[in-house]
């Protein structure tokens, strides 16, 4: 803004030039803010729109659980169920395994987690502190199998599973999915440690820690954000599963929560109101987890070794 | 410090005495790496490394429907019901049509339109990831934390239940995307996944929708490293808006970025389920021999190979895809120097 008054005649008092200054100013301010909120209201218009594409389709899940029988099939937009019941839910809960599924998938995927930090953390922190032979071509080999189609290695996963006789066993599960997790995890793990200034460890060094005293005490508190992200990525890993699951496991007591809603549908039936119910029961854990922790994503995603 | 000398945490004052102290020490340090890794490695090797060598060793063998068990002799003439040695065969096979003496088109086809597929894809990821970053972080935006809270949801939801899910979204006469056609007045709406280039549409809307998430947060974790005061001095420099994003965010906060697209070319070029589910195992097929319009890599591979017993050829598809991935990680690592750093 100006700071001399556009029009000035020679009589005026210095108090009338600074009230019209100020005036001006104050006018210059009214058109920045208003200009600031037609931004704003452009910027939330954004995001509210594009709020209806992510959360819509989680919405309709929500509703169409409370839909009796066919009256998914209509062809007009519902928003609301007119006629809502608990058809589905009491069928889903009573006549089918869901709760025995979601505890196994729960079980392979707590495991999975455990595991996967466990292994993670220790190799990402002797990547990141230390140098040994052998260690820039395995983390090269890493990055290279990752680049591997993994459904295709099925067979040859198979064929492990039955020498070590862990098929139709949860637990051969655990080990296939944390060793999914590794490759990713371990160098997103070991990205963060490199952001980590050694002086820390050093001074515990000093202080008469031995190696393995410095990254407990002092480097895994301050990795609390990859930690997280690495369990998260764990336990989602274990739990959405379906490929592995399905070619590894045979029996329906031992089925996981995505084979048993997948198995509810076949050729000639889509029964949309028990999926929904058992689309929201997979949902809920997972998001809970990822509510409980979204602060510490944000922070945790470093990928590979450079924090922008 | 040196490469390839294992020293206990890099502590110079204690561990510039102790390197004099010879191999005992030396070895001392080995150990203790080997056992900060070991595990790990141990779990990389039995379920990664090993099915691949598996793989690696049917690629060159005729194993089938027709032959399924192991020959005496591995390199012995082929008979019913025992695989053997064939060689490169399932390479050849894979590009060539040796019944017609010509290139295997599908192969190629399927090649050409999964890479467009996953360019778009990204591509997509990144402007919407971007845009949504960038809202997010910005002070025009009030209840931030409640639209990143609600703008994660779709990343929570397991891609399995969701595919089917959309998969009714875009039902040509009950699913809601037509309905709401319908509601705005449009007649007659398309048959979204009976449309070849309407279905190749879908599976990128729904890819879109599970992975801008993803992005959206390496973005913002990103953009919180980006000092302020740069911002500041650009405004003083009376820059606008897009200068100072090509100026200062996109410069900044590229080496973030390059890692997640690294990361999510190779997970779209290798997606399967979801695409299985949505377009019905690739579809709409023009034909019963010729690939769908979203027949992508892996549906191929799985549909043609593990569907059909054909596990030799199916281990060379494999084989040829992982080469072709690999080079093109290497390639990218190399050109844009993301793990530069990383080794050190």
């Amino acid at each position: 803004m100006s700071a001399i008054p556009a029009t000035r005649s020679g009589s005026q008092t210095f108090h009338e030039i600074n009230a019209q200054v100020q005036a001006e100013a104050a006018a210059g301010r009214r058109s920045a803010r208003r200009k600031h909120i037609w931004k704003s209201v452009a910027a939330n218009a954004a995001v509210l729109i594009f709020l209806v594409f992510a959360v819509f389709p989680l919405y309709f899940v929500i509703t169409a659980s409370f839909r009796p029988g066919q009256s998914l099939y209509s062809t007009s937009l519902e928003l609301f169920p007119s006629h809502p019941s608990l058809e589905n839910w009491t069928y889903m809960f009573t006549q089918t395994k869901l709760l025995l599924w979601m505890w196994n998938s729960l079980l392979v995927a707590g495991l999975t987690t455990i595991g996967s930090v466990l292994l993670c953390t220790s190799a990402a922190y002797a990547f990141s502190r230390w140098r040994f032979p052998g260690r820039d071509s395995i983390l090269t080999l890493m990055l290279a199998i990752n680049a591997f189609p993994g459904v295709l290695a099925l067979i040859g996963v198979f064929v492990i599973f039955k020498e070590l006789h862990l098929l139709n066993n949860l637990l051969g599960l655990v080990f296939a999915y944390t060793a999914g997790q590794l490759i990713f995890s371990t160098w997103n793990l070991k990205g963060f440690f490199d952001t980590i200034p050694v002086d820390l460890e050093e001074a515990a060094r000093v202080d008469g820690a031995t190696p393995t005293q410095a990254f407990l005490r002092v480097m895994l508190p301050l990795a609390r954000p990859a930690l997280a992200v690495t369990a998260l990525l764990g336990f989602m890993g274990g739990w959405g599963e379906y490929i592995t699951a399905q070619t590894m496991l045979f029996d329906e007591s031992k089925y996981t929560v995505a084979m048993g809603l997948i198995g509810l549908q076949d050729n000639y039936r889509q029964p949309w109101g028990w999926f929904a119910v058992g689309a929201i029961c997979m949902s809920v854990p997972v998001t809970l987890l990822f509510l409980a922790l979204q602060k510490q994503l944000q922070a945790g995603l470093t990928l590979g070794g450079v924090k922008g | 410090m040196a490469r390839n000398t294992a020293t206990a945490g890099p502590v110079p004052a204690v561990a510039a005495p102790t390197q004099v102290r010879g191999s005992r020490e030396k070895r001392e340090r080995y150990l203790l790496a080997s056992s900060y890794i070991g595990p790990a490695m141990i779990g990389i090797l039995l379920f990664s490394v090993l099915p691949i060598l598996y793989i690696i060793f049917m690629s060159f063998t005729n194993r089938n429907t027709f032959h399924f068990n192991p020959a005496d002799s591995f390199f012995s003439d082929s008979k019913l019901g025992k695989y053997t040695f064939v060689g490169i065969d399932n390479y050849v096979r894979t590009f060539w049509d040796a019944k017609t003496s010509t290139f295997n088109t599908d192969f190629f086809f399927v090649m050409g339109n999964t890479m467009l597929y996953t360019v778009v894809c990204v591509v997509l990821f990144l402007v919407l990831g971007l845009a949504l970053a960038l809202l997010l972080n910005s002070p025009l935006i009030q209840l931030k934390s409640l639209y990143r809270t609600l703008l994660i949801l779709p990343w929570a939801a397991p891609a399995i239940m969701t595919a089917p899910i959309w998969k009714f979204f875009f039902n040509s006469q009950f699913g809601p995307i037509n309905q709401i056609l319908r509601g705005i007045g449009i007649q007659d709406p398309p048959a979204w996944l009976g449309d070849p280039i309407l279905a190749w549409i879908a599976a990128v809307i729904v890819n879109l929708w599970l992975s801008y998430p993803f992005f959206m947060f390496v973005i913002l974790g990103a953009l919180q490293s980006v000092p302020g005061e740069l911002y500041e001095a650009a405004q003083l420099d009376g820059a606008g808006f897009w200068t100072q994003l090509r100026q200062i965010t996109l410069p900044l906060i590229r080496p973030a970025l390059l890692p997640a697209v690294v990361l999510s070319s190779i997970t779209t070029f290798q997606q399967l389920n979801t695409v299985w589910i949505l377009t019905n195992r690739g579809g709409p097929f023009a034909s019963v021999t010729s690939p769908g319009a979203t027949e992508f890599m892996m549906l191929y591979g799985y549909r043609q190979g593990i569907l059909q017993n054909n596990y030799g050829l199916t281990s060379a598809f494999a084989m040829i895809v992982f080469i072709l991935l690999f080079g093109l990680t290497i390639a990218n690592l190399r050109a844009t120097k993301i793990t530069k750093g990383a080794y050190e």
